[in-house]
């Protein structure tokens, strides 16, 4: 967590200073001044010529067309569905789409792994609608990640049964399903497209309202797999068991297709999430257009603080230099506030000597808060080519159809290969030249990558990771599963001893032990007690009480976050808007804040420390040990600091009083010799900053190669037996006795020596129990402290900075030369890719 | 990547001394990730047990996330105990049938016995048509009351889903003898569910209407998910339902605060129950009787459960009745005629209706409110009985000559009926002279029928003397 804020704060100032030195070296960039309307390609080739882009292009790659490979309609296919097609002017399939068709229709459960509109919706709504055709009695289940998607996926799927005039009923069925319409759903629907909450909490406890459903159920689509990873995708595997065990009590085994973005493992992550077999299929027969790839890093405009040029800078002047050529473009960017920014900023600079008429409709936002309606409008917008601009969160990168752009920017690095790839696809999705153009910002990742772009280019994307056994979604899952029906002796759910963690909930008085059966025996909704997508479900409600009269809520934030970000006297930032904490009620959950106008900002500082509790497997490394196991973790907030803006100059101190957490999880670790780090030339002190300098290069390193969430993986520096940890508090960096914290005892720390214990650096999930990050980070150890020594050694700041070891400010100035000395010794000097 | 990944679980290519997870068990792995193990550390047994219920708290705060039900502890299932036997305490007995045994509970109360104003002999002579009204289901005039099967369950919740047991089957019938007979099934574990269920399939097979009391939303439902869950036909779907919740709110909202079956029983009925067991305590019971199987904390449950089953007897009486009664009979206001002259109005039976209010007016006129009489006029009304209506804006009139209902129906009358402008005219006129704060969104029609009447007597002046 302590890691995650850093970076935030770090790039808040980044964007703020950048703002301020922003230069306007992209102005010119494109040179464009006369009316004369410019090709993409042409427009491609202007911007190769110019010696300022090209001083700060990364990669400049170029794909040609690639022509389609076909394959005839089955000969099974109804002469219906096949003149439904026809009009359409599908007069065969595409390879991929023969090939997925004829495996569903044989009943092989598959998981379709090819590009962005290449056509996988028509894999399986053929041979569902077929299927329905031939039996009208079949029932197909579609599970989508979000409402949005199910909207969009059904109406495509009633386009092409009002086509076939067939009596197939289709509906989605989620939160806002009205209770009137719901019964006849449950009975009539062939084809019902949900979510997997709703599966979860609103269909499978009732599977009994759902009888018809289930003893016809032939086909699952669970289409965006990739999406499914972690926390989120160890619940899914866990409701996809529940499915599978209240099918088999209805006689059914349906058959699962799956649809996923390029991620390295699919079949692994689709085995993994449906628990048997799968046949892959991942080799494209859509045609693609010739595609032009560049990654690009903005100067640095302050080489002391190792500052870029806000990556916002050059996407608004080439976006809009785009725009106005005509050439419809997407650009994302990695938060919502962006969003609006950017907008802004190109409906200006398009309207500026703009011929376009209308010039002020053709520019758009497009993200989460927006009601579907306006959505709706923007995707038709953007499929008739009326809107010509539109910046979007990563809310666009899910398969919503929005038709074929032709340039796709990407203001800062998505966070994984897999989104990239998914993003960039948004532009030039069948055939005709496009652009797909990454600006890279000031952090570690963007600037791994702007440094390596073979490492992006060459490599496979990330692995999806589940751990759908992971005790604590497990034993959630097994009560869930109790309570849609009774579990029998020699049954099996998941990979743990189901008939001892069976006894623990009968201990805990919710089972009930008869004989072969366990049943539930409590009157509560277990399906209630859990969300599948976050941590822990409850939030702490943000209110606005500036006006004492009409207090409002203005915002959440998920339990864990609230302890940093809206402690009592915090100021919490929203949409710039700044708003001081005057109380933070944990009982009730919420957060009583008032708006304010200040020149700083707060950093809550909190301590960890990390226990060894048992090591599963242990390895040599270059001259360390390196080990994963169950780690304890003890949280605490202890205070802030009030910071600056501009400056970033340390204001003062305040306390926090709040309680500890406490959680056992699986980590990552390995240890330095003491004797080794006396070797180095460099102070404790330096040694310290040292240390979590490369703690923080690893724990965004460590992200970006596991595809997770930064939030999801954690890092503390301390010693195996949890007496020692380094905290950063009033006085600086320092080493601290878990034993003497709280008491103030300033003789004692201050003879706390390095030579005391051997360090160690731990990476570890951010969840109880684990979701098995750790464990891949334990057999990447090598890959990722070379990669950790490439970044900082290829910074070209000079004591440190946001993009490798952390800003100068809060590592101290030998920080970024005492991790190099320390990695250089522990680590190989590898090949990254 | 995946060239390193191999690499590196080659053994002995990083020098691995690799380890299998260690030998620690589930159960301690699970403490250990819910915080319990700290527990195991407590010395004294009081110590441990403090612990163990502060551990209690965390667990069910990391685990449910979801308040304790308060009023009661789980016990655990070790105080298991050698008290007496369910047949000591009840009269009852452990019946078999092809799918098991359970345990069958039975009462008969004489036709003479009450419940609260009510004597269950009273039921025999059940009007079928107010009950077929009531259910709005027409097949129900074709049975008499002996073929009807009351019904409600306890369950081990109120929340729904499958999880949800009904442990106990409440039934009622009359019998050959003019008797009621409260039958009770009971699954005394959840391996008797299925006994109980083709016992209850067993006894709906000789009827053939059910009573309940929000049987519909909730004990058929749940029933019916029972029955699927044990892949058992259900008995149940076929029958017509006359499910009283409904109706008892159409016919007493007006004078009841809530629609509880307890309510209506006090403020209907008379009846009050003393010590009895509120239905939100039912599920802790019972599962610490499978834990304890000890018998006397059930009886309480029997016990309510009997009682709303003799209640639901009772109830159908007093809604059934109502469409024989005239307004001299106690057990009515002349607001429940109304609201069950409405009733029958809405369901399309306007000849019932006016026999209601006609023997409102007839037996009791002091009682007979305006509502009742206004109601009257327009059934008179709708079925062209223009004398009968006439006279009861009449009346109206006589009353209160500012009725604005009788003055408007009357005009309408006078105007397109009787074709007589001027007395039309002479009456709204009057009125509107009379009355000079009409509400706003009246005005405004009032103001338009006198301005058409006006013409109308205009017209007709200059037809008479120019025709």
């Amino acid at each position: 967590m302590h890691g995650f804020k850093e970076d935030e704060a770090g790039h808040r100032q980044g964007s703020r200073r950048a703002d301020e030195v922003e230069g306007d070296s992209c102005a010119g960039m494109s040179g464009l001044e006369d009316n004369t309307r410019l090709s993409l390609r042409e427009w491609l080739e202007r911007l190769e010529r110019n010696p300022r882009f090209r001083e700060n292009v990364a990669a400049f790659r170029h794909w040609p067309a690639a022509p389609g490979r076909y394959a005839p309609f089955p000969c099974w296919i109804h002469p219906r569905l096949r003149s439904v097609l026809e009009k359409r002017g599908i007069h065969q399939l595409y390879s991929h789409q023969g090939e997925a068709v004829e495996a569903i229709r044989e009943g092989r459960d598959c998981v379709l792994v090819t590009p962005t509109a290449s056509g996988k919706t028509l894999c399986y709504n053929l041979p569902v609608l077929q299927r329905i055709l031939d039996r009208p009695e079949t029932r197909a289940l579609y599970l989508f990640p979000t409402k949005a998607l199910a909207q969009d996926q059904r109406h495509e799927i009633s386009a092409l049964i009002g086509e076939l005039q067939a009596d197939i009923k289709t509906f989605t069925y989620d939160g806002d399903t009205p209770d009137d319409a719901r019964q006849a759903i449950r009975r009539q629907g062939h084809v019902v497209v949900t979510n997997p909450d709703m599966l979860h909490a609103g269909i499978l406890p009732h599977h009994t309202k759902w009888q018809k459903l289930f003893m016809n159920l032939r086909y699952v689509v669970i289409d965006e797999l990739h999406v499914y990873r972690g926390i989120f995708g160890s619940h899914l595997a866990n409701v996809i068991r529940r499915l599978v065990r209240i099918c088999r009590f209805y006689g059914q085994d349906p058959v699962f297709i799956c649809c996923s973005a390029t991620v390295a493992n699919p079949k692994e992550h689709a085995e993994g999430i449906l628990e048997r077999p799968v046949l892959l299929i991942d080799s494209s027969g859509a045609p693609a257009g010739a595609k032009t790839f560049v990654l690009y890093n903005p100067p640095i405009v302050n080489r002391e603080l190792g500052i870029r040029q806000s990556a916002v800078t050059p996407a608004r002047h080439l976006a809009s230099d785009l725009i106005r050529q005509g050439i419809q473009t997407i650009v994302f960017t990695t938060s919502r506030l962006n969003v609006e920014i950017l907008t802004r900023y190109l409906k200006d600079q398009v309207k500026k000597g703009s011929s376009l008429p209308g010039s002020d409709d053709i520019v758009t936002g497009y993200r989460g808060g927006y009601l579907p309606k306006l959505r709706r409008r923007i995707e038709a917008g953007l499929r008739d080519r009326t809107i010509l601009g539109v910046v979007s969160t990563n809310a666009l990168e899910l398969g919503i159809d929005i038709g074929d752009l032709e340039a796709c920017f990407m203001v800062g690095y998505p966070g994984s290969i897999a989104s990239t790839w998914q993003q960039a696809g948004r532009a030039g999705r069948r055939q005709g030249e496009s652009l797909a153009f990454l600006i890279a910002r000031s952090a570690p990742m963007d600037q791994f990558l702007a440094e390596n772009p073979e490492y992006f280019f060459s490599r496979s994307p990330e692995y999806c990771r589940i751990n759908p056994d992971n005790l604590l979604i497990l034993l959630h899952h097994i009560k869930s599963a109790a309570f849609e029906l009774p579990f029998e002796t020699g049954e099996r759910f998941g990979k743990e001893d189901l008939a001892e963690l069976l006894a623990y909930l009968e201990e805990k008085g919710v089972l009930h032990r008869e004989g072969r059966r366990w049943h539930w025996a409590a009157e509560s909704y277990p399906a209630d007690e859990v969300s599948l997508r976050s941590i822990n479900p409850e939030n702490v409600v943000i209110i606005d009480s500036t006006d004492s009269g009409n207090p409002v809520v203005i915002a959440e934030v998920d339990w864990d976050s609230a302890f940093t970000a809206v402690h009592n006297e915090a100021i919490y930032m929203m949409e710039s808007q700044q708003y001081h904490v005057d109380r933070l009620d944990l009982e009730r959950k919420k957060a009583y804040v008032r708006r304010v106008n200040v020149d700083y900002y707060t950093d809550a500082m909190t301590y960890t420390h990390v226990r060894v509790i048992d090591v599963f497997r242990k390895k040599r490394g270059q001259s360390i040990s390196v080990e994963h196991g169950e780690v304890q973790v003890v949280r605490k907030v202890v205070g802030y600091k009030k910071i600056k803006f501009y400056t970033s100059e340390n204001l003062g101190y305040g306390e926090v009083n709040l309680p500890e957490k406490d959680m056992h999880t699986t980590s990552y670790w390995f240890t330095i010799p003491r004797d080794f780090l006396r070797d180095l030339p460099f102070t404790q002190a330096e040694i310290l900053d040292g240390l979590s300098g490369l703690a923080y290069s690893l724990h965004h390193l460590a992200a970006m190669i596991l595809m997770a969430d930064i939030r999801d993986i954690d890092t503390c520096i301390g010693d195996k037996s949890g007496e020692y940890f380094l905290s950063s508090g009033r006085n600086g960096r320092a080493l601290t006795s878990a034993s003497l914290q709280g008491t103030e005892h300033p003789e004692q720390r201050a003879a706390l020596r390095l030579d005391d214990f051997d360090p160690t650096v731990f990476l570890f999930d951010a969840y109880p129990g684990g979701i098995g990050f750790s464990e891949l980070l334990y057999e990447e150890h090598d890959r990722l402290l070379a990669a950790a020594r490439q970044l900082i050694g290829g910074c070209p700041c000079t004591h440190g900075c946001p993009s490798c070891v952390g800003p100068t400010l809060e590592v101290g100035p030998a920080g970024k030369e005492a991790a190099l000395a320390i990695l250089k010794n522990i680590s190989h000097e590898a090949l990254l890719h | 990547m995946n060239q390193l990944r191999n690499e590196a679980s080659e053994p002995g290519a990083l020098g691995d001394i690799e380890q299998g997870k260690t030998g620690m068990g589930l159960q301690e792995r699970l403490r250990r990730l819910t915080g319990e193990d700290k527990a195991a550390e407590g010395t004294t047994p009081a110590d441990r047990q403090a612990k163990k219920n502060e551990l209690q708290k965390r667990l069910d705060a990391l685990l449910l996330h979801r308040p304790v039900v308060p009023g009661g502890k789980v016990i655990p299932h070790r105080q298991r105990r050698n008290g007496p036997a369910l047949e000591d305490l009840l009269s009852g007995c452990e019946e078999v049938n092809r799918l098991g045994s359970y345990f069958k509970i039975e009462l008969r109360r004489e036709g003479t016995e009450c419940h609260g104003s009510r004597k269950f002999s009273e039921l025999e002579r059940l009007n079928m048509e107010a009950a077929a009204l009531l259910a709005d289901d027409a097949r129900l005039s074709a049975f008499d009351s002996r073929k009807a099967l009351f019904l409600d369950t306890e369950t081990t919740g109120l929340s729904g889903g499958t999880g949800t047991l009904a442990f106990l089957v409440g039934l009622g019938w009359f019998d050959e003898e003019g008797r009621f007979v409260v039958r009770q099934l009971f699954a005394r574990n959840f391996a008797e569910e299925r006994a109980v269920l083709a016992a209850l399939a067993e006894t709906a097979s000789s009827k053939r209407y059910l009573i309940s009391f929000n049987g519909k939303a909730f004990d058929t439902n749940l029933l019916a998910t029972r029955y699927i869950l044990n892949k058992m036909e259900n008995p149940l779907t076929a029958l017509p339902h006359l499910d009283l919740l409904h109706p008892a709110r159409r016919l007493f909202s007006h004078r009841i605060e809530n629609s509880r079956l307890i309510t209506l029983e006090e403020k209907l009925l008379g009846f009050y129950r003393e010590g009895d067991l509120p239905g939100s305590e039912v599920p802790l019971r019972y599962f610490n009787w499978l834990r304890s199987s000890n018998p006397y904390p059930m009886l309480d449950v029997f016990r309510h459960n009997g009682l709303d089953i003799t209640a639901l007897a009772a109830l159908t009486v007093h809604l059934t009745e109502i469409f024989d009664s005239d307004g001299g009979s106690p057990h009515y206001a002349s607001a429940d005629f109304c609201a069950a002259a409405r009733l029958c109005q809405d369901r399309g039976r306007p000849a019932e209706a006016c026999s209601l209010l006609e023997n409102l007016s007839r037996s009791s006129p002091q009682k007979a409110t305006l509502e009742a009489r206004q109601s009257l006029s327009l059934i008179y009304k709708r079925s062209s009985h223009w004398e009968k209506a006439v006279e009861i804006w009449e009346d109206l009139l006589k009353d209160n000559p500012e009725n604005l209902f009788a003055v408007e129906e009357l005009a309408k009358w006078l105007e397109h009926r009787e074709r007589d402008f001027e007395s039309a005219f002479r009456l709204v006129d009057n009125m509107m002279k009379k009355v000079p704060g009409l509400p706003e969104q009246e005005k405004e029609a009032w103001l338009h029928r006198h301005s058409r009447l006006q013409g109308r007597c205009r017209r007709e002046h200059y037809r008479r003397s120019h025709g």
